[in-house]
């Protein structure tokens, strides 16, 4: 069989990673801070930039939200408490994008080193993500159970460990795969295109 | 350094730095408390218009354990979720048909010798002495087990 590569658009491209996050999220659901949804938001900020920036974890978080709060958590939160604690995880999110686009956007090549950059900032975002999710965690949630901010951080601190390893784990296998799909494109079943007489095939 | 020599290293590097993560969780998150010594313990539960109370001397040394053991020497029963690595604890969420949930906003809290708990009740060891308190309440902290 001979395979064409296809250039994946933006949008495609964003697709995949909607799709990968939603489902991802959704199967690790029983394995608390395991997901791939901050190394993805790191991803649409890195490959992607611009209003996908937003469009890319509001979206992974809005569809798999819906899911989780009709199904498997239905009546567990009052609204107020999900609204708020969205606001604080969606905003965390796209903070990490725009992180991602700031630190990985002129580093976008097929090379080891962006791997290990892009791996190696996954860690401090990660921290930063957790840092903002747990003071919105202790506002909206903690003083349901009567708890300090302090004591909400240090009851932090395994979950963060955890959010680390998860970063850790997905960080290299999504970023080389999604980096590759963006700089090679998609290599689908199909003859390669004639190519056009006179002309290097590398030019 | 050539691109087959990094990804080597890389690869070395990463699988160490999760080795290293998971340690960390090893040493944040003891592995909950298999056995103990006898020790003497009252366990009160208060939930919406009943009390049950509950006194051994026990080797079920920790919250839970105890809770376990009331529920097969008593006949009460109880519902919890398990929550596995890293945590390996509960989360009790039933006590003689009162599910957490049930009114609003009000859930299972306990408290060991008038201080609310922080830890979960697997890995809350009991002392010679103590008195666990169960209370269905809307809300934790301090103030609830005064």
């Amino acid at each position: 069989m001979t395979f064409r590569v296809r250039n994946l658009a933006k949008p495609h491209l964003a697709l995949v990673m909607i799709t990968v996050g939603v489902i991802g999220r959704i199967l690790l659901a029983g394995a608390a801070n395991i997901e791939p949804v901050l190394v993805l938001s790191m991803l649409a900020g890195a490959l992607l930039g611009s209003y996908y920036t937003i469009v890319v974890p509001v979206a992974i978080m809005g569809l798999s939200d819906l899911y989780f709060y009709l199904g498997p958590y239905s009546g567990q939160y009052s609204t107020f408490a999900i609204l708020g604690l969205a606001a604080f995880v969606y905003s965390g999110f796209v903070f990490v994008a725009a992180m991602g686009g700031f630190a990985m956007r002129r580093r976008l090549v097929w090379r080891t080193k962006t791997i290990a950059i892009f791996t190696a900032i996954s860690v401090p975002l990660t921290v930063a993500f957790d840092v903002w999710t747990a003071f919105g965690d202790w506002l909206f949630l903690g003083s349901r159970f009567g708890l300090t901010l302090q004591e909400v951080y240090v009851m932090q601190i395994p979950f963060t460990l955890i959010h680390i390893l998860s970063s850790l784990l997905f960080a290299p296998i999504l970023g080389t795969t999604l980096l590759a799909l963006h700089l090679h494109g998609l290599p689908t079943p199909g003859t390669a295109p004639t190519e056009t007489p006179g002309r290097a095939p590398d030019e | 350094m050539r691109e087959r020599t990094q990804a080597a290293v890389f690869v070395a590097a990463w699988l160490a730095s999760m080795a290293a993560v998971v340690a960390a969780v090893g040493v944040v998150v003891p592995a909950p408390p298999i056995a103990s010594s006898e020790v003497r313990v009252t366990m009160v539960i208060e939930g919406p218009g009943w009390t049950i109370e509950y006194d051994a001397s026990t080797t079920n040394g920790t919250a839970f354990l105890l809770m376990k053991e009331a529920s097969a020497n008593l006949g009460v029963d109880f519902d919890y979720v398990a929550y596995g690595w890293p945590y390996d604890d509960v989360l009790i969420t039933s006590i003689n048909g009162t599910r957490s949930g049930d009114v609003s906003g009000y859930d299972w809290h306990y408290c060991v010798n008038g201080r609310y708990a922080t830890l979960g009740a697997l890995h809350q060891v009991l002392a010679n002495g103590d008195v666990v308190r169960w209370l269905y309440a809307p809300g934790g902290g301090s103030e609830l087990c005064r």
